[in-house]
Parts: structure tokens; sequence; C-alpha cells
């Protein structure tokens, strides 16, 4: 399975055995990659966390790819947040300055989901999920993370903890 | 997991789960494609989403026409990367930037940032702020305005744009220690800011090297005006404003003009004839200001405005101390991203505020820091990327060897130098612990750093006060600004803080602690995810507060 073929960086558009790797785990990712970041981005996330990955060249060596697109897809997650952020705050002052003064608002499709997770981490929400979609037990999800059990644990708390708040209203 | 709130619990994600879209399919997903910052960085409409994405209805389609359009500039990229590695062979070491104009977005994780390519013998690194600016978006810069008189007479005269004035503050210190009074720590000099500051880069006459990102503004002083030791309220043109004598012939004169704030500084006379050119000057159309004909004053450089920059600026000081416990700081050296245009700063303002001198290869400003009744020299130049680079020592010795010895990194050379640095804090003697909520934060090397652990995890980091960069000031405060697994923490203590106020993140809700430990505030503030800025206020005990603004550090 981790050929050297796989470290596609030697060959642009050479797929390579990443391809089943890849395969075997989008349905997975890209449903992560929404409690993550939410629906609309979540493709634009998978799609750099794979290429990130598989460009890594410590790919070739790692033995739970499958992990580690998970890994890498929670560590993106930080970075993409901060750009949205930046982004979002151009365009609201882009917004400001249009002469007609025209704005616009967009109303969430899912206000209980959105201000339940934002309250929480990425760390947080790749736990949550782990544990409550896939049903994974703390060890599977601390080697799935490369954290230790106890953080888990404390993360898992801390964002039920945080579900809760929201959940009660 | 069998109670009602993992019902709830498991409901909720699975509501989230089932709005997620088809997964893309590999062809796709190998396509190479550029670094997901340059994706982010306005090559797309966000169509109003919101920070967390939950914002819009339905899935976007997929570009592939963009996409292509991407690859092609992944592919100009590739090549201006290549040129850069091939000017670069003599030291791969290091994630070198060469101040080419080409290179990529200076994004706060990619900045270049100038650091002695060997630490000197007997230093080490020793304080960090590598925030960047709150508003997230390169403001635009001042008017600047030089004007000569009779008799060594120099005005210089600093217009905010709107723009920058509306959401801005003035750049100091850490909030609770920012009424300095020990020299050159982060305003005491006059810089182009005005009294409710800017973001924008500081003119190098008033950069002393110790310019911090960290802004502060003063919650109840004189209106628009930060409070410190030696600024004072004053009429100004009319108007309440603020003076600041710096020495027997320099001072420097704040005011707001219909909203916006503007900065004179005058040298080579004294506060009375100061007050009076100030109150002389007659608005012009264009925003800028004509002098009093009988000052005798002469336009020299008039700068207009300088652009709104796409581009996050990126500003960054770090000191280098002594390694002796109880040494101070040797020199600081401070970058600072110019918006595009405004290169020319240094060499406009250079006869009027310091002596220009050829240092190798690069165009050097030298300035006496004497003439702003602070100690020490600095030095300014900038590179080819528009990269404002000053270093300041508080004793003016050596400073030309700081200067040559300074090479630009980026990006992964960057974070191992602030890495090391904060492993360095980890082995210092340790402070008691305090309890802090989920957190316990505990002081290094006396204030050298502070290391939190929050659920098993730790980070440490050098603090980025400012306040003691003079050689033998002793930190009546000190914060640090890092990410504890993944987690964005603004930690720290204060001696003359009433207490810790509001907290203001752009987004998401935080979460502030404080106690109180032998008179000692201790703070920590987890600030949400989301968030990429916050501002944290604090109550003075003199009734006045502080407040600082932040932005997340790179992980």
């Amino acid at each position: 399975m981790a050929s050297v073929s796989a470290h596609i960086g030697e060959a642009e558009g050479n797929l390579g055995d990443w391809e089943e790797v890849y395969e075997a785990h989008a349905l997975r990712l890209v449903r992560l990659a929404t409690v993550l970041i939410g629906p609309d981005d979540a493709c634009d996330l998978v799609s750099e966390a794979v290429r990130r990955a598989v460009h890594s060249p410590s790919w070739p060596a790692v033995r739970d790819q499958g992990g580690y697109l998970v890994s890498s897809l929670v560590n993106l997650t930080r970075e993409f947040h901060r750009e949205r952020t930046r982004r979002a705050a151009r365009e609201r002052r882009a917004a400001r300055l249009t002469p007609t003064g025209a704005t616009y608002e967009v109303t969430p499709p899912d206000v209980d989901i959105r201000a339940a997770l934002e309250r929480l981490s990425p760390q947080q929400r790749a736990v949550i999920y782990l544990a409550y979609w896939e049903d994974l037990g703390i060890g599977q999800i601390a080697r799935l993370l490369d954290v230790s059990e106890g953080s888990v644990r404390k993360q898992l708390a801390r964002a039920k903890s945080k579900l809760k708040e929201v959940l009660d209203g | 997991m069998a109670d009602h709130t993992d019902e709830r619990i498991r409901a909720l994600i699975a509501r989230a789960v089932a709005q997620a879209p088809p997964p893309p399919p590999a062809q796709e997903v190998a396509t190479p494609l550029p670094d997901l910052a340059h994706r982010t960085n306005g090559s797309r409409p966000s169509h109003g989403s919101t920070e967390l994405g939950w914002g819009e209805h339905g899935h976007r389609d997929r570009d592939r026409g963009r996409r292509v359009v991407l690859v092609a500039a992944a592919g100009i990229a590739a090549v201006a990367l290549a040129v850069v590695g091939i000017l670069s062979t003599a030291d791969r070491s290091r994630d070198v930037g060469t101040g080419d104009p080409g290179e990529a977005a200076l994004t706060q994780g990619n900045a270049i940032r100038y650091v002695p390519a060997a630490t000197p013998a007997g230093l080490h690194l020793a304080r960090i702020d590598d925030s960047v600016a709150v508003s997230g978006d390169h403001p635009p810069d001042p008017r600047v305005s030089v004007l000569e008189g009779p008799g060594g007479l120099r005005v210089r005269i600093v217009v905010d744009p709107p723009d920058a004035a509306a959401t801005s503050t003035p750049p100091t210190t850490i909030p609770p220690t920012s009424a300095d009074t020990t020299g050159p720590t982060a305003t005491t000099g006059p810089t182009v800011t005005g009294p409710t500051g800017t973001t924008g880069p500081s003119l190098p006459a008033g950069t002393d090297g110790s310019t911090s990102t960290t802004t502060t503004t003063t919650v109840g002083g004189p209106p628009g005006f930060p409070a410190r030791a030696g600024l004072e309220s004053a009429v100004v043109r009319g108007t309440t404003g603020a003076l600041e004598q710096h020495s027997a012939t320099a001072t420097t004169l704040w005011f707001l003009q219909g909203g916006v704030p503007i900065a004179v500084d005058v040298f080579g006379a004294d506060a009375t004839v100061a007050r009076r050119i100030v109150d002389g000057l007659t608005p012009r159309g264009d925003g800028g200001f004509d002098p009093a004909p009988a000052e005798g004053l002469t336009l020299v450089v008039d700068l207009p405005p300088g652009p709104a920059d796409d581009r996050q600026p990126a500003t960054t000081t770090m000191a280098y101390a002594t390694d002796d416990p109880g040494g101070g700081v040797a020199f600081a050296v401070t970058t600072e991203q110019l918006a595009v245009g405004r290169d020319d700063l240094l060499t406009a303002t250079a006869g009027s505020f310091g002596e220009l001198q050829q240092w190798r290869q690069r165009e050097v400003l030298v300035q006496d820091r004497a003439a702003y009744g602070t100690p020490g020299t600095a030095a300014s130049f900038v590179d080819p990327a528009g990269v404002l680079v000053t270093v300041w020592t508080p004793t003016g010795g050596g400073l030309r060897a700081y200067v040559d010895g300074l090479e630009g990194v980026r990006g992964g050379s960057w974070r191992e130098l602030v890495d090391q640095a904060s492993a360095r804090v980890a082995d210092l003697p340790a402070g008691t612990p305090i309890e802090l909520g989920p957190a316990t934060v505990t002081s290094h090397g006396g204030a050298r750093g502070l290391c939190v652990e929050v659920d098993e995890e730790r980070a440490c980091r050098p603090v980025d006060a400012t306040d003691d960069l003079t050689p033998d000031g002793a930190a009546r405060g000190a914060a640090a600004s890092l990410l504890v697994a993944g987690e964005w923490w603004y930690v720290g203590y204060s001696t003359d803080a009433g207490g810790l106020g509001p907290v203001t993140p752009d987004a998401g809700t935080p979460a502030a602690h404080e106690t109180v430990v032998g008179g000692v505030l201790w703070f920590a503030v987890e600030l949400p995810d989301q968030a990429s800025t916050a501002t944290i206020q604090f109550d003075a005990v003199d009734g006045r507060a502080t407040a600082v603004s932040q932005a997340r550090p790179a992980s």
C-alpha cells in the first residue's frame, strides 16, 4: 500500500497508491471536515489536507495513512479558520465601502449546530466527531490524533460541557 | 455515554454530518494547489460566509476554472521560489528571505524577519512579540509632511487616514505597565502614530527598536489619547489634545481635527514655539497642513497617505539580552512590513530626522535617540520587499555590527528560533505555579518567560513585555501570547493593574481567569478558536483602564 510510488511529489499527476488510501477514507474525511468547518469548505479542506499529507516527505513511511490524513485534516483546520476570518474582515470592510451602502446578511441554516460547534476547538470537534459518530474509544482517538489518552478524556469532557451549555440554552 | 446529553450530542453531530457534501474525486484532490493561505487570501469571495462556515445555503459549485488559474499561479510561484533557492544556495540550512519583491505573500507565518545570522556571544533571544495588526489588513498609512526652518527647526506632521483612525489604537507595551517612565519603551519617543494611533508602520525617527505590535489604548484618559508618564492633556488648536515634551528642544503635540488624529513633532525649539507652530497651521484641502508664513518653514517632504494593503502586516519585535540573569537588553530588532509604495519613507525623512549612511550594501538611517529624550541609538533600513528594519541599542555600542550581522529569515526558520527560545525558557528556574481555571501558569527565570499547562499539555514562551527594554529595568508586568495544544492563551501578571476587565475577541466567547497572589495580579485568558484577534482590558489602580489588543500567534 505505502510504496515509494505513493510519494507523488516525484511525479506530479501520477496518483500512485495514495489514491486507494484516499478513497477508502474520503467519506470519513469529508464528514469530519464538515463537523470541523462546515459543509461549504469541507471539500476544499480535505483536498488541501490530502495534498499536503501525500507531499510530505514522511508520507511513504507512515504506517496508518488513513489516520495520518485525519490528523492532517485537524491540524489544517486552525489555519483555515484564521485565513477565513481575515478574508471575512476584508469583505466586511469592502461591503462597508460600497457606494450604495448595500450589505447582505446570510441566515445560518442551522443555528443550533453552528452555535454549538463554534464553542469547540478543532481538536475538541474532532474528538466529539470520532467519539459520537465513529464510536471510537479513548485509546483509538488518542492514537489517531497523536495525543495522550488523558488529553482525549479532558478534551472530551470539556467539549461535552461546552455543548451541554449550548444545548441547555 | 448513555445519558440524555450524550443522545443530544449524538443527534447534533448526526445533523452536522448529514450536511456533508460528496467527497471530491481523487483525481481532483491530487491536483497540486498553491498553499491554502494563498487560496484563501482573496482568491475567491466568501459570499458572506460566517467564521465557522455554517452560514451559506447549499454547497458552492466547485469551479474547475478557478483551479486552473490557481495551478498556473502555483507554477509561477514555484518558479519564483526556485529562483530564490538558487540565490540562496549558500545558506540552505535556513529558510532565508531574500527580500525580493516577487516573494510570496507576507502573511504572518511567512513574513520576513531579520535576525542575527549568529547570536552574539553572551546574548540570547529574550523578548518576542510577533503578533500582527489587529485590523487584519494593512491599514492606509498616514500622510507625512516634513518642514524645515531657520536655526535647525524641524517639524514633522503625521495625519492618520480616517479609516485607520477609526480602527486603530496606539501602539505601546504590555497593558498594565504601559505608563512607562524608563526610556525607550514602545511609544516613549514620538512615533508616526497619532493620539489614537495606527497600526501602520512607524517612521524610523520614531522607532526605537521596541515598537510592539501589542496595541494599547487607555480608557478614561484624555479622549482618544494615550496616557502615560510625560504625556499631558493640553489645549491644542482650541481643542483638548495632548503634549509630550521629550527635551528642551523636542516636543510632540497631538490633536484631533474632524475626528482625524494628527501628531506634530517639533525639534529645535521649545514647547512654547511648538505650540505656536501647531496653532498656526492651516488645513489644506488634501488633508495636509501649511505652516504660518511668519514661521519661515519650508516644506521638504510631503508623502500622501499610503494605500491600504491587502497583505497581512507582520511586525515583530525581538530583544536580545545578556545571559546574566540580572542582565538587561543589549539590542532589539523590529521588523515591520510597509505598505506598497512606502519604501521611500526612509530616505524621504532622512535629511531631517537622522543621518543616512552606507553600511555595506544598505542605506541605513542612523538616529541618536537623545533627540527624543531617550537613551541609545537606532539604525533603520528598508529591504527590497518593503520590510522596515530597525535596530536599537541602549548604549549605542556595536550597533553597526548588529545591523551588519542581520539576515532575513522566514516561516519555518523563524518558528525554529522561537521554539529554541521557548525551550530555553522551560529550562530556567520556575516560580510558584499559579492556578487559573484549567491553566497553571508559571514564571521562569524571574520575568523572562512564562509557561502554561492545560490538560497535561504545556507550552512556554519568552514574555512579550517590552517595558524593561533598558539595561537595568525590571518588569512590572509580563505577558505571553501562546498556543497550548492549539488553543490560544494570553497569560501574564501585573504589579500595577487593578484587575482583569472585559475580553472581546473578534469572534466567539472567551474564558478569563484571574487571581491576586501577594499583591500581583495573575491572569489567563482562553481565547476562542475562531478568534484571530482579541482585546483584553485591565483596570489600573489609578482608576484608568487599559486595553491590549493581540493577534493569534502563528502555529
